[in-house]
C-alpha cells in the first residue's frame, strides 16, 4: 500500500514537472524552472510533513516521498549544470550550483520554522 | 507524457525502497540512501543524455523514472534535519558532498 502510494505520488510528482519545464523551457540558457521547481518542491515538504506527521503513514509517504521526490530532481540538476560547463558558462554553473543548494534549503528551513514554532527571525 | 508518468511511479517506487533496504540492511543514517539514490540517478542521467527528449523511451527513463528516482525535497529536508539535531557539520558535509559527488558522477557519465 505504502509503495504504491509513492508510486502514485512521484508519477503526479513528475508529470507536474514535466508540464511546468514543457510551459517554461529554458531552451539551453540558466535552468531556472528546475531551481523554482526544486525551491518550492522544498519548501512544501516541510510544510506537508510536518502537517501530515499525524494522518496515516500512506498518505504522508504518497504526498511527501511521493509526489514532491518526484516533482523535485536532482539527476537534472547535475545534468544541467554540467550543459552550462560546457557552454563556457562557468559563473552560471556556479550560481546555479549555490542558488540550488543554498536556495532550496532556506526555503525548507523557514517552511519548517513556521509550521513547527511561529517565523525565526534569527 | 504517458513515459513520463510510467517512469515517475517506478523511479519514486525504487528510491522508497532503496531507502527501506538502507534502514533494514544497511542500518546507515537515513540521509544516506538519498545521497546514494542522486549520485547513481545523475550517473544514469549522464550517460543516458546524448540523445533528444523527444522519444518515448528518453523521456520515460530520463524525464520520468531518473527525475523521479532522485530527489532534491528530502535532501533539502534532511539537511534542515540535521541542522535541527545541531549537528552542522555533517549538514554541511552532506549537502556539499551531494552536490560535489553528484555533478562528478554525472559528468563521467556524460563522458561515456
Amino acid at each position: 500500500m505504502n509503495s504504491f502510494a509513492v508510486g502514485i505520488g512521484g508519477m503526479l510528482g513528475s508529470m507536474t514537472r514535466f508540464m511546468l519545464s514543457d510551459i517554461f523551457p529554458s531552451n539551453g540558457g540558466f535552468p531556472y524552472i528546475t531551481m523554482l521547481i526544486n525551491w518550492s518542491g522544498s519548501l512544501l515538504f516541510a510544510f506537508i510533513f510536518v502537517k501530515l506527521s499525524t494522518k496515516k503513514e500512506w498518505l504522508k509517504l504518497g504526498a511527501t516521498t511521493g509526489f514532491l521526490g518526484g516533482f523535485t530532481t536532482f539527476s537534472t540538476f547535475s545534468v544541467e549544470t554540467i550543459h552550462l560547463v560546457e557552454q563556457q558558462l562557468l559563473g552560471q554553473a556556479l550560481l546555479y550550483c549555490l542558488a540550488s543548494i543554498i536556495g532550496s534549503i532556506t526555503c525548507c528551513y523557514f517552511a519548517y520554522c513556521f509550521v513547527t514554532k511561529g517565523v525565526k527571525t534569527d | 507524457m504517458i513515459a513520463v508518468a510510467i517512469g515517475g511511479f517506478f523511479g519514486a517506487i525504487l528510491r522508497f525502497k532503496v531507502s527501506q533496504w538502507n534502514q533494514k540492511k544497511l542500518k546507515q543514517e537515513k540521509f544516506i540512501a538519498t545521497f546514494l539514490v542522486n549520485i547513481i540517478g545523475s550517473f544514469l542521467l549522464g550517460i543516458s543524455v546524448g540523445g533528444a527528449y523527444n522519444n518515448f523511451i528518453t523521456q520515460l527513463i530520463a524525464i520520468g523514472f531518473l527525475g523521479a528516482f532522485t530527489t532534491f525535497s528530502t535532501f533539502s529536508f534532511e539537511v534542515v534535519q540535521l541542522l535541527e539535531a545541531r549537528r552542522v557539520k555533517t549538514a554541511l558535509l552532506y549537502a556539499i558532498s551531494s552536490c560535489i559527488v553528484s555533478i562528478a558522477f554525472a559528468s563521467i557519465g556524460y563522458l561515456f
